[in-house]
Order: structure tokens, then C-alpha cells, then sequence
């Protein structure tokens, strides 16, 4: 699986890392269990500094994403994925809201506006168990 | 050892030397000269050819004067005690050689030097923008990029062959054994047998699977460089470069083991010395081939190097040193194959273990 980043964005590079992790578990190309590069092999591999993929683990463990052994580096949780508790629902509704009253501004209708979320989220369960690159 | 014995030795080293440094500013990515980026458009410009064409003869020139010299004061005697009709002494011809090494590496910094200043008065581009994008497989060392460590079974099975053969046959071994031959198999150096002096070649055999191995890894293990505006494709390239380099370790660590082998086999239980002494000269000529032949195929595989405005961490064109490269192998820039980052303190611990395995081996022979 190929982590690419925009070095230029607006968005953090911590971020976008986690952002594509996630999405790599949400499409099965990362299974639970597997291992992920070392730290220090994967900011060497990106160009980037070794505490922004430090900070990309600690965030992903902290949500339940990874875990981090002393041996075995940091692996895709092998047991229970975190669920859509209270706080996760408490989180989307906080950063869904923005989005639609900016769509609301720009004239989007509510049928485009869930169009648009049903798609991105089809793109990625119909990736399921696809593509490895 | 004999007079012609002696001058053959010498020069076949030293022109194996001087190929290796004639051949030295080829083997780089396309867009690197004597360790320095040149922008894209300017890597056929004349003044480049002129470089390489101006080196090429130097080191050339260098190393006929320099021979000439050593020749000169060896055969007036002013360099040794010996007879000049003894030809020339072992020592003579390792301290020639790596003389020789010294004022080519000198010559290969000047021009190092001098394309530097040529390209920051041409005003190319020495700072170029931030990389914009970056790419990285987070699977790329869980696929196979390269053979796995069992294809050194065979090279195992020889030295414990050979260590077998030895230990069984210790009764038929003579009770002084040759250490150190001439070219023409003549016995220089010999001692009474121990347990340790007949297997010694084998201990060496052991010491070089084990670097061998460390090799492999250390080809895993380095950093990837992916172009992120096409970052399958060079993946693809990654992999095959890594491979094909996984592979020519393997093939010349077996070739290494059974040249030991061999020369085990003809010191311990006899045979013909005279082809044992030609075979010492004909298979580090023959591995030299091979890695020539094989580096000539990869260094084609080889595209640009990404990483520009890194010329400074390349100290001399040759050293890498960068403190904020959390990497600790990095592909050479010039020459075929892999170099430490001087400014990770592990890179230091190696070269520690290095000398210490060599004098290790000194002192055992």
C-alpha cells in the first residue's frame, strides 16, 4: 500500500498519514495484525521528520488503530477495531457540520450533499479487498 | 617469490586498480558527475564530457608515473634491502597500490571540486524547491525485494563440508602446513599444524557468509525512494535494482566460499601447487569480471537520483554525512552499491568491527 503526501497542504502531514492509514484498514489493505514500518524506516522512506510519523502512531494508538509492542513495532489492531461509540458520533457530527452549512451556502440541496458522502463512502467499501496499490 | 612471479602480481592489481578508477564516474545515476547534480538539460553539455575525458587521463598518467617511480627505485634497490633481481616484494606492491588509491581519490576530489565551481559560475540550480510531494510503500519490505537468506544454504554446506573433510582427514594432513604461497606455488610461509591453522580458511569462509548476509539485509533494509508522481512504477524499478543486487551477493559469496574451498584443498591434502598458485591470480580476476559485468547491467537499471540540493552531505563526492538523514545505509552516488551515513554513530561501530575482524585474520594466518 502506497502512502502518498502532500508536503505543500494545508492539511498536516501527521494528518494525512493517519488519514491513509485509516482509509487502508477501512479498504482491507491493511489487515488487522499486520506490521507497519519502524518509525524511523518509514520517515527515512518519506523524507520526513522522524516525530511526525511518531506523532501519526501515538495518535493511532490512542484511537485504537494500532498497537505498539516493544518487539514487534507497531501492528494494525488484531482484535476489536474501535467502534462508533458516543464520542466517535460526537466527532462526526462536529466535523460534518461545517461542511454542510458551507454547502448550504453554496446552494447545495440535501440530496447532492448526501450524494456526495454516500459516494466517497461507497468508494471506499467497494475498494474493499481490491486494489493493493 | 620469483622475478616474473613477483612483476605479474603487481601489475595485474594495479591495472585492475586503474580500471576501477577510470571506470569510477560511470557508474552513477544519470544525473550525478563526480558526486555533484547537474540539472537534467546539462548532462551532455561539452564542458561535462571534458571533465570526465580531462579524469580519465589523469588518473591514466598518475598511474603509469606512479609506476614508473616504484619500478624505477625498486630496481635501483633504493626501496628495499632486497636484491633487485628478487623482483619486487609483497609489501612493496600492497603500499604501491594503495599509493596508487590515495592520489586517485586526490584526483577524483580535484574534479569533484572543480565541477562544483563549474556549476555554481554556470549559476545551474544548487538549492532546488522543496520537495512538494513524497511517496512510500508501507508493505515494500514484507514483499520479496530480496533473495531470502536461505539461497546461502550451499555456501554452508561447502565450508562444513570442507571443516568435515578436515576434521576426518587430520591424521592425513601434513604436519607443516603452507600459510602463504608465491604466484608460482611456492611454499613463502609455513608452520606446524594446530586444529586452528587447518581450518582457518574455513573460519574465513564463515566470517565472509556472515558479511555476505549483512550485505542482503542491509539491501532490505535501505530506505526506498519512490517518485511520487509515479510512484507504482519506480516501486517496480526499486524492486528489480534490489534484487538483481541481492542476487550478485549471493552468486559472489559463493563464488568467494568455493575459492576458498579450493585453495583449502590443495593446501591441506596436496595437488598440483603450480595450478593452485594460477588459480590465486585467475579467480579474483574472474569475480572482478563478474562484478564488473553484473554492475555494468545494473548501473542500466539505474534511473536518476531524486534527491538533489544533497550535494553537500557528500563530503568529496564519495562520503555521506548527514545528521538529519535518519537513514543509516544510502545508495553510493558513485560506484555500484550501498555507503553508511558517517553521522550516525552506528556507522562508526561498523567500521570498528570491520578493522577488528581484519586484524583478526592478520593475526590468525
Amino acid at each position: 500500500m502506497i502512502i502518498q503526501l502532500d508536503l505543500e497542504s494545508d492539511i498536516p502531514i501527521y494528518t494525512q498519514l493517519v488519514n491513509q492509514i485509516i482509509e487502508g484498514i477501512a479498504t482491507g489493505q491493511l489487515e488487522p495484525g499486520e506490521q507497519l514500518p519502524s518509525v524511523r524506516s518509514l520517515a527515512a522512506d518519506l523524507g520526513i521528520n522522524l516525530h511526525t510519523v511518531n506523532k501519526a502512531y501515538t495518535h493511532l494508538k490512542q484511537e485504537g488503530f494500532l498497537q505498539i509492542h516493544r518487539q514487534r513495532g507497531a501492528l494494525i489492531q488484531p482484535h476489536r477495531m474501535p467502534q462508533a461509540d458516543a464520542s466517535f458520533k460526537d466527532r462526526l457530527q462536529s466535523e460534518v457540520r461545517p461542511l454542510a452549512a458551507e454547502a448550504i451556502c453554496r446552494g447545495m440541496d440535501e440530496e447532492a450533499f448526501l450524494e456526495a458522502c454516500r459516494a466517497a463512502f461507497l468508494s471506499i467499501h467497494y475498494n474493499k479487498g481490491g486494489t493493493t496499490s | 617469490m620469483t622475478v616474473a612471479g613477483s612483476w605479474i602480481s603487481f601489475s595485474l592489481l594495479y591495472a585492475i586498480m586503474i580500471i576501477v578508477f577510470v571506470t569510477l564516474p560511470f557508474f552513477s545515476p544519470r544525473n550525478i558527475l563526480f558526486g555533484i547534480t547537474i540539472p537534467d538539460k546539462q548532462i551532455d553539455h561539452p564542458a561535462m564530457h571534458g571533465f570526465k575525458y580531462r579524469y580519465i587521463w589523469s588518473v591514466i598518467i598518475a598511474g603509469i608515473l606512479w609506476a614508473t617511480l616504484i619500478i624505477a627505485l625498486s630496481l635501483a634497490g633504493l626501496l628495499e634491502e632486497l636484491p633487485a633481481d628478487d623482483g619486487i616484494s609483497e609489501l612493496l606492491i600492497v603500499t604501491s597500490v594503495i599509493g596508487y588509491i590515495l592520489i586517485a581519490s586526490i584526483i577524483f576530489i580535484i574534479f569533484h571540486g572543480q565541477v562544483s565551481d563549474y556549476k555554481r559560475q554556470q549559476g545551474w540550480s544548487t538549492t532546488p524547491p522543496l520537495p512538494k510531494k513524497a511517496a512510500a510503500d508501507l508493505k515494500f519490505r514484507s514483499s520479496s525485494i530480496i533473495y531470502s537468506n536461505y539461497w546461502f544454504l550451499p555456501h554452508m554446506l561447502v565450508t562444513l563440508l570442507g571443516i568435515g573433510a578436515a576434521l576426518a582427514l587430520y591424521d592425513r594432513i601434513p604436519d607443516v602446513i603452507g600459510l602463504r604461497y608465491s604466484i608460482e606455488g611456492e611454499v613463502l610461509r609455513s608452520a606446524e599444524k594446530t586444529v586452528h591453522r587447518v581450518l582457518l580458511l574455513n573460519y574465513v569462509q564463515l566470517i565472509s557468509i556472515g558479511v555476505f548476509i549483512l550485505l542482503n539485509y542491509s539491501i532490505r533494509s535501505l530506505r526506498q525512494r519512490l517518485n511520487p508522481s509515479a510512484p507504482a512504477e519506480s516501486r517496480e524499478q526499486e524492486i528489480r535494482y534490489r534484487r538483481s543486487m541481492s542476487l550478485l551477493m549471493i552468486s559472489l559469496c559463493f563464488l568467494l566460499v568455493v575459492y576458498f574451498a579450493l585453495l583449502q584443498a590443495m593446501t591441506l591434502y596436496g595437488g598440483n601447487m603450480k595450478l593452485a598458485g594460477s588459480l590465486a591470480v585467475l579467480f579474483p580476476l574472474l569475480t572482478a569480471a563478474v562484478i564488473g559485468a553484473a554492475g555494468f547491467r545494473i548501473q542500466r537499471m539505474r534511473g536518476r537520483e531524486e534527491s538533489e540540493g544533497e550535494d553537500h552531505h557528500w563530503k568529496g563526492g564519495m562520503l555521506y554525512y548527514n545528521p538529519s538523514d535518519p537513514a543509516l545505509f544510502v545508495e553510493k552516488r558513485v560506484g555500484v552499491g550501498w555507503t553508511i551515513n558517517f553521522a550516525r554513530p552506528v556507522s562508526w561501530l561498523i567500521i570498528a568491527l570491520i578493522v577488528v575482524v581484519i586484524c583478526v585474520i592478520l593475526l590468525l594466518s
